[in-house]
């Protein structure tokens, strides 16, 4: 109960914000603060369960276990950075040669606060039900995030992206729906239940042949939220058109979200004996995203685009964590993936104000116009590629070492090979970006510190990460598998 | 659930599926939805399970009334009356339909994990699905998800227990989102492609 008042009190703060009609300035500022005391709030409720481990008795709604705790920093971190670039994208869209109506950033500041709450839920659900209603009410709060530009292009994106994800969760509720059958065939539970703890205790009682089935329905809805080829095809289109604050969250929290939820239907399979289910079923889609991903990344001519692939590519190394049940693979990845996807999205956003568009082919001499962007751009570039140093690469290691250890030497092969292909695709489209000529019809560069502080902070947090993973941290990710 | 009732919702799937007309579609799409509430209304009925029949009474409102009315008011107001369907002519598609519909009666695939009485709402779910894929219009699209969405509502119902109560109204909370929001955005593209034939939607590519 005070878990979801925690959870709920910030969110509708910021909704009642953005309801009072403030000025801009006013409304960009007091909700990154609100973001940040969020965060802080939380860290209270969430540290101290990191550090015990283990999890609290369920009560069948909520329930802040070690990757609920996890899973709710890494959302909330994410929120507060994004809120807090928002501030200075925001002051420069006014500033800038289409600027939005008040109204459109006030209903976007009010959706943002609607989204943030939902996916709070999301990472604390113990009920089945719970979390496939907070799920799906993360598509319906962020649909008018993408659709913020109000263009054709994003309104196509926006309606794929609302239709696609929702008949895919409603294939995830009949899941749902499958589990609570299964759940009314055990004697021991006369009512049927549908919290993830109780059927996991249960889970050797019930019904393989309902399991089996409820777990595929799941996997084709919350993977069509995670964006799992072939299921991902929303994902590029809705990444790409939101303004850079929105692509982050989508990208650093929301996808999380849907692999969280993968990972609470795997753990109940799990706890039935049926890992092997999980892994024949889970594993060929995790490394075709994989794949599929890379090749796309070979062939982009939008900046926003190659990032929503490399992040498809971010969701299939997590899916093959979830699929081997590396819980702390899973756990250290995302956190890396999101740090870094977070900065590339809000740097992409400042070049797409900067030049006025996000096609790679003409983008050009950004190292020239603006070094130090360059720097951080080309830092997170290789953050996210997986390159020694930064956390990324350690969670991928230890992803590829766990799938040797446990004997699934193709998954070894092909992941390393689309990494390598990953790697080469962001080499070459980053390097056309940052040399060459800058445009000459641009304006001579202003310097705005608020366009580069988060995502130098990020970076500093990722490096931080890499050389200096500490063995209590492990040890902490280490939990949220259990 | 009576075999009658599980017989009239599929059938009335079925003749979504050969309709071209969407305002008739749509009140066809109503009374589906009406009838499955008031199913659901009389096993709460039987079995003295009051959140079935509170979860029957707010769907029959939500959805069964005020989300056909809404679709119907769009319709009028942007002028579209017809959708012929894409590549498969409306009446092919039907007996198509119906021939997956025998092969699946037939065939019983995931037999060993759905009983004879879940059926009807695999068969609401593909005609749902085939809905989806089969039309041009957006607001096809839309009743295409509600109708899948019957079906799931369908299979909860005919289990020994219901959902419970909180969740239900949850999901028809969602779905009632999720309609309502489709709709502005049908009425936003037909204000700026001036039609809402979600195929030609297809700028976004790589």
């Amino acid at each position: 109960m005070i878990l979801a008042v925690i959870l709920l009190l910030v969110p509708l703060l910021t909704l009642a914000l953005a309801a009072s009609q403030p000025t801009i300035a006013q409304l960009t500022r007091r909700a990154a603060v609100l973001a940040w005391a969020h965060l802080a709030l939380a860290t209270v409720v969430a540290v101290p369960r990191l550090l015990a481990g283990g999890a609290p008795e369920p009560d069948g709604v909520c329930r802040l276990d070690s990757l609920a705790a996890w899973f709710l920093l890494l959302t909330l971190i994410v929120v507060a950075a994004a809120l807090t670039h928002a501030v200075g994208f925001f002051d420069r869209e006014l500033a800038g040669p289409h600027p939005p109506t008040p109204r459109a950033v006030r209903q976007y500041y009010g959706f943002t606060a609607l989204f943030c709450a939902s996916m709070c839920l999301v990472c604390c659900a113990d009920n089945l039900g719970l979390l496939w209603i907070s799920i799906e009410a993360t598509t319906v709060c962020s649909a008018p995030l993408v659709y913020y530009h109000r263009s054709r292009t994003s309104l196509e994106a926006t309606w794929k992206y609302l239709i696609i994800c929702s008949v895919g969760i409603a294939f995830a509720f009949f899941g749902t729906a499958l589990l609570f059958a299964a759940s009314q065939q055990v004697g021991a539970l006369p009512e049927g239940s549908l919290s993830v703890a109780v059927l996991a205790d249960h889970a050797a009682l019930l019904p393989v042949r309902l399991l089996r089935l409820g777990f595929l329905f799941v996997l084709l809805g919350y993977g069509t939220k995670a964006g799992l080829y072939p299921l991902h095809t929303w994902l590029p289109d809705a990444h790409s058109e939101a303004p850079a604050p929105a692509s982050a969250m989508l990208s650093g929290a929301l996808l999380n979200c849907a692999l969280i939820g993968l990972w609470r239907a795997a753990s109940i399979l799990q706890a039935a004996g049926q890992q092997r289910f999980v892994a024949m079923t889970l594993l060929p889609l995790a490394l075709a995203t994989v794949v599929a991903a890379s090749l796309m990344l070979l062939r982009q001519h939008d900046l926003k685009r190659m990032l929503a692939y490399s992040s498809m590519e971010n969701v299939g190394i997590m899916a093959t964590a979830i699929a081997l049940f590396d819980g702390q693979g899973l756990a250290l990845q995302a956190l890396c993936h999101s740090l870094a996807k977070v900065a590339l999205f809000l740097l992409a956003g400042n070049v797409l104000q900067d030049y006025g568009t996000k096609a790679l082919d003409r983008v050009r001499g950004l190292a020239q116009r603006r070094p130090r962007e360059a720097l951080l751009l080309a830092l997170a570039v290789a953050a996210v590629a997986g390159t020694p140093l930064f956390g990324n690469f350690l969670a991928e290691w230890h992803i590829l070492s766990q799938a040797a250890d446990t004997g699934h030497a193709l998954v070894v092969v092909v992941l390393s090979l689309a990494l390598a292909v990953a790697f080469v695709a962001l080499a070459i489209h980053l390097a056309g970006l940052l040399l060459g000529e800058p445009p000459a019809d641009l304006d001579p560069p202003a310097h705005d510190a608020s366009r580069w502080l988060v995502p130098t902070a990020l970076l500093a947090g990722l490096v931080a990460l890499g050389v200096a993973l500490s063995p209590g941290l492990l040890a902490i990710a280490q939990g949220v598998g259990q | 659930m009576s075999e009658t009732m599980a017989a009239f919702l599929v059938l009335t799937g079925l003749w979504m599926v050969g309709l071209t007309n969407l305002r008739t579609k749509l009140v066809v799409y109503g009374v589906q939805t009406l009838a499955l509430d008031a199913a659901a209304v009389s096993i709460g009925w039987q079995h003295g399970e009051l959140a079935l029949i509170v979860v029957g009474l707010v769907s029959a409102l939500l959805k069964g009334l005020a989300v056909p009315t809404y679709l119907l008011h769009l319709t009028r107001h942007i002028g579209c009356r017809r959708d012929e369907g894409l590549f498969i002519a409306p009446p092919l598609l039907l007996l198509l339909t119906v021939g997956v519909l025998s092969a699946l009666l037939l065939l019983r695939p995931m037999h060993d994990a759905l009983r004879v009485a879940d059926l009807p709402a695999l068969a609401l779910l593909l005609i749902g699905m085939i809905l989806m894929i089969s039309r041009r219009m957006a607001v096809s699209q839309i009743i295409g998800f509600l109708v899948l969405e019957n079906g799931i509502f369908y299979y909860t119902i005919a289990q020994p227990r219901s959902m419970p109560l909180l969740v239900e109204l949850g999901v028809l909370l969602e779905l009632l989102a999720v309609a309502m929001l489709a709709g502005l955005l049908a009425f936003r593209i037909n204000d700026r492609f001036e039609h809402i034939d979600v195929t030609a939607l297809d700028s976004l590519r790589d």
